[in-house]
């Protein structure tokens, strides 16, 4: 089966839908071993040097985009990869479809909502505000019996 | 006397209601014996085995009139007479049909908007069956079936004997039911003047009943086990809801200043005098103008004339002018009167703005407390005025001192705080005493600081919030009571006193965590940080561990 994987660096959050990449090394094959497509092992002809740049790969025969979790080294022809998959790249059309009740969000809010994350400092600020008038004047009143 | 039913159970769904009811045997009120299906005047000796019981066979249509069906339920034990019937009906009437076990030949009418009755005649040794029908109008006019009619899901027996003259039938009284009576005759058919039978019906609240055949009925439904030891104190429920959302408020207005006055009585005479005609008033009164003997034939001391003398911070209202009568001797002095006790003081009005717009502008974050003269300093629910107009109206007894601070919010007055702003001049050497010792009683009231502790704040379970830092702050009494002469010396005008926390924001704080949110949203329709609290997956063709991995990233947050 042709086997195509994309080695890329990935300069993105690791928690980004959309991740920033760019292809370094697009190998082309066969897959001779069984490889999980959820945590890939797969070893390719390749120098150490080409791949030490990377932290992503896309295997397009699986439909996943992977972390790159470990590259190992087995002689100077070959190179072991071991990955991990990106489900929010991987799935980030079908995820963006999906509605949730948020909880927390940058654009979107509500700050009338409690907040514990919000920090303030020990020493509160005071603020006076007269209402401008009131007692302004003083009189006598005198009480006489009789009428 | 007649037949009872018990041991029904009522389930419903959507579309259907399931009843189950099981027929006891009947009882012969002459002859004090239970009788299986049947009651007889005449034999009641005899016992009648059913030999079958209609079974529901066929798909009774809405609306027919004088379907009858047979058949055989199965299971029916021939010696206690007693078999569970299990009924499933749907119609669109209120009413469900109604079965009996009864000798020879069952028959179960559906007949839309008819009570379903059915009789059983012993005419003869002969067993007639017949049916009868019982108009709802009919029914709807008798009282008895109209309260009837109200109570969901029972099941009444009663019987009814065919006497002379023919056709005619006589109710029997039910112990513990109801009964009824018809006489039009087009309600019941009988074949001989003796018949006895029983007539049930089931008039349950039920809707959308249809008919339909069930041979084999489910068993009853197996009662509460009585070995939970709190199953006495009752049972969970559902419910809530149904509230009447109803926010609307009436308006507490200020109230108006009292009608009557001490100056109508006539009893005394309120002056407001000038600084100059008081003068002029004690030296008339040390003079010899003032005729002492002719006022000592009415009064012992001049001064118990002067009920009182006292300076206000108001504008007396004023009723013109008069001239001074000490004992009815009049001194000639002219002085303005004050044409009402009471008095309206207006101090304005605040309107508190939100500094930022959140939470953090209400309690227990931020305190407001407002100083009020002659009434001292007052805490106010940052909930009740934040983004309102605060107003502040005092109404005055000139005569007493006594002053009401009126606090409304928005228009509506939901604080009113009492206090004393007159100071008493003394002119006797009781006055002075008294004056002495009231001043020294307020002196020890403005000593007393007290520090109440703070409300505290909703807090994280395990999480200390520090915007709850100012709420735990103990709260410090700003004054004491502000009446009298030392309320005079004091501040003159109402003010506010608002204790707000001060920020400590990180740049874009936002974009790491976030702010609160709980909306519901389609997540391509945002961007940026975000956490959800709650989402259903679908239409991604991941593993389930996949699956589980984007649920759990979401949560903790994500960047879309």
């Amino acid at each position: 089966m042709a086997f195509g994987i994309l080695f890329q660096t990935n300069s993105s959050e690791k928690n980004k839908l959309n991740k920033s990449l760019t292809t370094n090394l697009n190998l082309t094959g066969e897959l001779k071993e069984d490889s999980s497509i959820i945590d890939p092992v797969i070893t390719i002809k390749a120098e150490l040097g080409t791949l030490s740049t990377c932290n992503y790969m896309t295997i397009d025969t699986f439909g996943r985009s992977y972390f790159i979790t470990n590259i190992e080294s087995i002689n100077n022809e070959f190179v072991r990869v071991s990955g991990h998959v990106d489900v929010l790249s991987t799935y980030k059309k079908e995820i963006r479809r999906n509605s949730a009740i948020i909880k927390r969000q940058q654009n979107q809010w509500n700050l009338y909502l409690n907040d514990g994350s919000l920090k303030v400092y020990q020493n509160p600020e005071v603020q006076t505000i007269s209402f401008g008038s009131g007692f302004n004047t003083m009189e006598f009143v005198m009480a006489v019996a009789g009428g | 006397m007649g037949v009872s039913v018990s041991n029904y159970h009522v389930r419903s769904n959507l579309y259907h209601k399931q009843v189950y009811f099981t027929v006891l045997a009947g009882y012969d009120s002459e002859s004090d014996i239970l009788y299986p299906g049947y009651m007889s005047g005449y034999n009641p000796q005899s016992l009648i085995p059913i030999t079958e019981v209609n079974a529901l066979t066929e798909q009774i249509p809405v609306g027919a009139d004088n379907h009858s069906i047979s058949g055989t339920i199965s299971g029916f034990d021939a010696t206690t007479w007693h078999t569970p019937l299990h009924i499933i009906a749907t119609d669109n009437t209120n009413y469900a049909i109604g079965c009996y076990i009864y000798v020879s030949y069952k028959t179960l009418l559906g007949v839309e908007n008819y009570y379903f009755v059915q009789c059983c005649w012993n005419g003869s040794d002969s067993w007639v069956s017949s049916s009868c029908q019982f108009s709802i109008t009919k029914a709807a006019a008798d009282p008895a079936l109209t309260a009837y009619n109200k109570l969901p899901q029972y099941i009444y027996m009663s019987m009814i004997r065919n006497d002379t003259p023919a056709n005619v039938y006589y109710p029997y009284p039910m112990s513990g039911g109801w009964y009824f009576s018809y006489d039009d005759g087009e309600t019941a058919r009988t074949v001989n003047q003796t018949d006895v039978g029983f007539i049930s019906y089931l008039i349950p609240q039920l809707n959308n009943l249809h008919y339909d055949v069930d041979e084999n009925p489910e068993p009853q439904p197996t009662p509460v086990s009585n070995d939970d030891p709190y199953s006495p104190g009752g049972s969970s429920w559902t419910g809530g809801g149904g509230g009447a959302y109803n926010s609307e408020s009436d308006d507490i207005d200020l109230p108006d200043l009292p009608s009557l006055s001490a100056a109508a009585t006539g009893f005394l005479t309120l002056f407001n005098p000038s600084a100059a005609q008081m003068r002029s008033l004690a030296q008339y009164m040390w003079s010899g103008l003032f005729d002492v003997d002719t006022f000592r034939k009415i009064f012992a001391d001049p001064m118990q004339c002067i009920l009182g003398l006292s300076i206000v911070p108001v504008n007396v209202p004023s009723g013109g002018s008069d001239t001074v009568k000490v004992g009815n001797i009049d001194t000639g002095i002219s002085m303005t009167t004050a044409s009402s006790q009471y008095t309206s003081v207006p101090c304005g009005s605040v309107t508190i703005d939100e500094y930022w717009g959140s939470y953090l502008d209400y309690e227990p974050y931020t305190k407001i407390e407002l100083y009020l003269p002659y009434c001292g300093t007052h805490p106010l629910n940052t909930d009740d005025v934040m983004g309102k107009t605060v107003t502040v109206t005092y109404h005055v007894d000139v005569l007493s001192g006594a002053c009401i601070a009126f606090v409304g919010i928005n228009g509506t007055v939901m604080y009113s705080y009492a206090g004393q702003c007159s100071v008493s001049i003394p002119i006797t050497g009781n006055d002075w005493t008294n004056v002495i010792n009231g001043a020294l009683s307020i002196a020890g009231s403005i000593g007393s600081m007290v520090a109440t502790g703070g409300a505290t704040a909703p807090m994280a379970i395990g999480q200390i919030a520090s915007t709850a830092v100012n709420s735990m702050k103990p709260n410090v009494e700003k004054s004491g009571s502000l009446s009298g002469g030392a309320g005079l010396m004091a501040i003159q005008t109402p003010y506010l006193i608002i204790t707000r926390p001060r920020q400590a924001l990180p740049e874009r704080q936002n974009s790491f965590m976030g702010y609160p949110s709980f909306i519901t949203e389609q997540l391509g329709n945002i961007s940026g940080y975000t956490e959800v609290e709650s989402v259903h997956l679908t239409g991604i063709p991941g593993t389930d561990v996949e699956l589980s991995e984007i649920e759990s990233l979401l949560k903790s947050g994500v960047i879309l």
